[in-house]
């Protein structure tokens, strides 16, 4: 037993056991501080959701000091940057967040945001298509790509892109009443009415899409179905200038209608 | 240790290293069974950096002690009220199912593309113009469209566009027009760099109020092919004005107007005023003959002055005037129409203007490169966007003219409040 314990059998036992040892214990220190980082960057979250942005950055620091290629602790500050509009810092971590994770259709949305915020719209528009690529029935994207197609007045585009977004998810009002929006500016009357009333049919008491049916039924040519939309939004109109606003449309558009009913006569 | 070290060195000469070897192959099985669980870690241990958390953050309570050390959430995890409700899944408006666990932080949406918040009633009340072709349909023909026009900072359009066919006898012949709220804008006059008053005037657009541009139009004929008329320039008279002529008249308080000049007329109230020819619309209808020397001639303006007389070569002289041309015209509420004309004659570009509205208007710059309205597009913010052309037939170069000045008159409309308080600055007088 003496000669099994010898101190050479002893030592070489340690260096066997640590070089068995070391991998393992590596790999789960790594693990270790992954799950470290997530865990913080979870609650940054949490926080930053909650309206603590500075705390919150604090916390996506200190993941990031975990763990370094952390991908969405660099996506989240990104975000959080982009909230309280520090662009350029924004921008330097969503890049990182999609070089090291290119297949987060988040991050690509993030940056196209933030893109489009810095003026870059034809690289937003990219980072969008990319998002799309991954995930084509992002929302998101489509709706955002939207946006930035109209400030360039590519207007076919900004509709392709809401139709997309409709049909994935018939129930978004702001897409439909943008369409309508679109529709009714381009002359599509028929089109925009239809949608006004999907509106409606969806939030019984959107002002804005009464007057906007008011709007569409005149230069429509139906003076007496515009007559209807105004006074019924002048009876959910609370503001006193677009009281004086409706009423003074209504005054024109019933002065309209008296002239053509004596035309008639 | 010294001792263990020998004890090495003597092991390694020896011949029985292997034996020794052998057994302590247990020994370390053993001990990796013993220390590898160890590492496998104390999940219920704190580490100093979970320590750190929990004393830097008190105020969220449970949703921050409830992040240990390698922990998953446990079931007293409270997640933030504000992100979701009685913690199931929900729809958002967006269509993505947001779980309990807040995945990623949510950019609040600063309802900058919602256009429903865009309130119709602030449009000004244009007819649509019934198109006189229905084949070929053009799309938007006729429509007052403002989906691609300069806005205000409160997304008011400034500028309403549309297209239409005038004409009779040549259905190639494309008016596109622009009414410019001019409550939301002010119009001021540059004098080109090579004409005759440009010593005594300004041809650059002032670096200070390039970034309140909103559009750029073309304004009359070069002086010296404008005959006797007149301008004013800040009030100023810089070539004298003529009795009877057509007068585009911007008013010190902003309003513009379009009248013959008279001499109960007086400059002291006008800040620019430009002249050319006869009035193509008066009182609200085409002006088909002028009266001259005593005698009727034909209102049409333009021969002697047109350039690319393709229509010569093709027609004879029988079509001279199917020109590229440009107008301004003004309406009964006060407000702008600007008009640019391709192979049109005068009184079809009259007619088109009378059916946006005008009650009276005046004849522009003439010819292809001449004939310019530039319209700068601007975020909620002011930031600048893109510059676009009113008619699609206009010169791609023109885009990039008037900003460092040009040798040609020309219009600019500016945010009114800036443009109106510089001008003011300038002219001396204080506003109130």
């Amino acid at each position: 037993m003496m000669k099994i314990l010898s101190p050479g059998s002893v030592l070489i036992s340690m260096v066997m056991v640590i070089a068995a040892a070391f991998p393992a214990w590596s790999e789960q220190t790594r693990a270790d501080r992954r799950e470290q980082a997530r865990a913080l960057t979870r609650m940054g979250i949490i926080r930053a959701n909650s309206g603590e942005l500075n705390k919150s950055v604090k916390l996506f620091n200190q993941s990031l000091a975990v763990s370094k290629d952390y991908a969405r602790a660099y996506l989240n500050r990104g975000k959080v940057f982009l909230i309280k509009g520090r662009l350029k810092k924004a921008l330097r971590d969503l890049n990182k967040a999609v070089k090291l994770d290119s297949r987060s259709v988040d991050a690509h949305v993030a940056r196209g945001m933030a893109l489009g915020r810095h003026k870059d719209y034809e690289a937003a528009v990219k980072d969008f298509a990319a998002a799309l690529r991954l995930d084509p029935r992002n929302t998101q994207a489509l709706f955002k790509r939207a946006a930035i197609f109209l400030s360039f007045g590519r207007i076919k585009q900004a509709l392709d892109d809401l139709d997309r977004v409709i049909r994935i998810n018939p129930r978004m009002i702001t897409a439909i009443g943008n369409r309508a929006y679109l529709l009714e500016q381009t002359g599509r009357y028929t089109a925009a009415i239809a949608d006004l009333k999907r509106v409606l049919a969806l939030a019984p008491r959107n002002l804005n899409a009464m007057k906007h049916l008011g709007y569409t039924y005149r230069q429509k040519g139906e003076p007496d179905s515009a007559l209807a939309w105004y006074q019924e939004a002048l009876k959910r109109e609370s503001d006193k200038a677009g009281r004086k606003k409706l009423n003074r449309e209504i005054a024109e558009l019933k002065t309209t209608s008296e002239k053509k009913f004596s035309k008639r006569n | 240790m010294v001792h263990w070290f020998v004890g090495l060195l003597r092991i390694m000469f020896r011949v029985h290293f292997l034996k020794e070897v052998v057994f302590s192959v247990p020994v370390v099985a053993v001990s990796l069974w013993l220390v590898c669980p160890s590492f496998a870690l104390d999940r219920s241990r704190p580490n100093q950096l979970d320590a750190e958390s929990i004393s830097a953050d008190t105020k969220t309570g449970s949703a921050v002690r409830q992040v240990p050390f390698l922990a998953k959430r446990t079931s007293t995890s409270r997640p933030n009220p504000t992100d979701f409700v009685g913690g199931e899944k929900r729809r958002s408006e967006t269509g993505s199912v947001r779980s309990t666990e807040p995945e990623t932080v949510r950019i609040p949406d600063d309802r900058a593309f919602d256009l429903l918040l865009r309130d119709p009633l602030d449009l000004l009340p244009l007819r649509n113009i019934r198109p006189l072709y229905t084949s070929p349909r053009l799309p938007r023909e006729g429509v007052w469209d403002t989906a691609f026009t300069p806005r205000d900072p409160t997304g008011r359009p400034i500028v309403y566009r549309t297209f239409y066919r005038p004409s009779v006898e040549f259905p190639n012949a494309v008016v596109h027009m622009m009414v410019v709220d001019m409550s939301k804008v002010r119009m001021t006059y540059y004098v080109g760099s090579h004409e005759p008053g440009a010593a005594s005037a300004v041809s650059k657009v002032e670096p200070s109020l390039r970034s309140h541009l909103v559009a750029v139009t073309n304004a009359m004929w070069m002086q010296r092919h404008s005959r006797d008329a007149g301008a004013v320039f800040r009030g100023r008279v810089l070539y004298p004005m003529t009795n009877g002529k057509a007068t585009l008249i911007v008013y010190k308080n902003g309003r513009v107007d379009i009248r013959e000049w008279n001499s109960r007329m007086s400059v002291r109230k006008i800040q620019d005023a430009r002249q050319l020819r006869h009035l193509i619309v008066k009182d609200g209808m085409i002006v088909r003959t002028i009266r001259r020397r005593g005698r009727l001639e034909d209102a049409e303006i333009g021969l002697g002055f047109l350039l690319g007389r393709g229509e010569q070569n093709v027609d004879g002289r029988r079509f001279w005037f199917a020109a590229h041309r440009s107008a301004f015209g003004i309406r009964e509420d006060g407000n702008l129409v600007f008009a640019i004309g391709h192979h049109v004659s005068t009184k079809d570009l009259a007619k088109a203007l009378v059916l946006a509205g005008c009650q009276r208007a005046i004849h522009g710059d003439a010819n292809p490169a001449n004939i310019v309205g530039n319209l700068y597009l601007r975020d909620s913010k002011g930031n600048f966007l893109t510059k676009i052309r009113l008619s699609p037939e206009q010169s791609g170069h023109t885009l990039r003219r008037y900003e460092n000045g040009y040798t040609k008159d020309f219009f600019c409309f500016f945010f009114k409040d800036v443009a109106g308080s510089r001008h003011s600055r300038r002219t001396g007088k204080r506003r109130r």
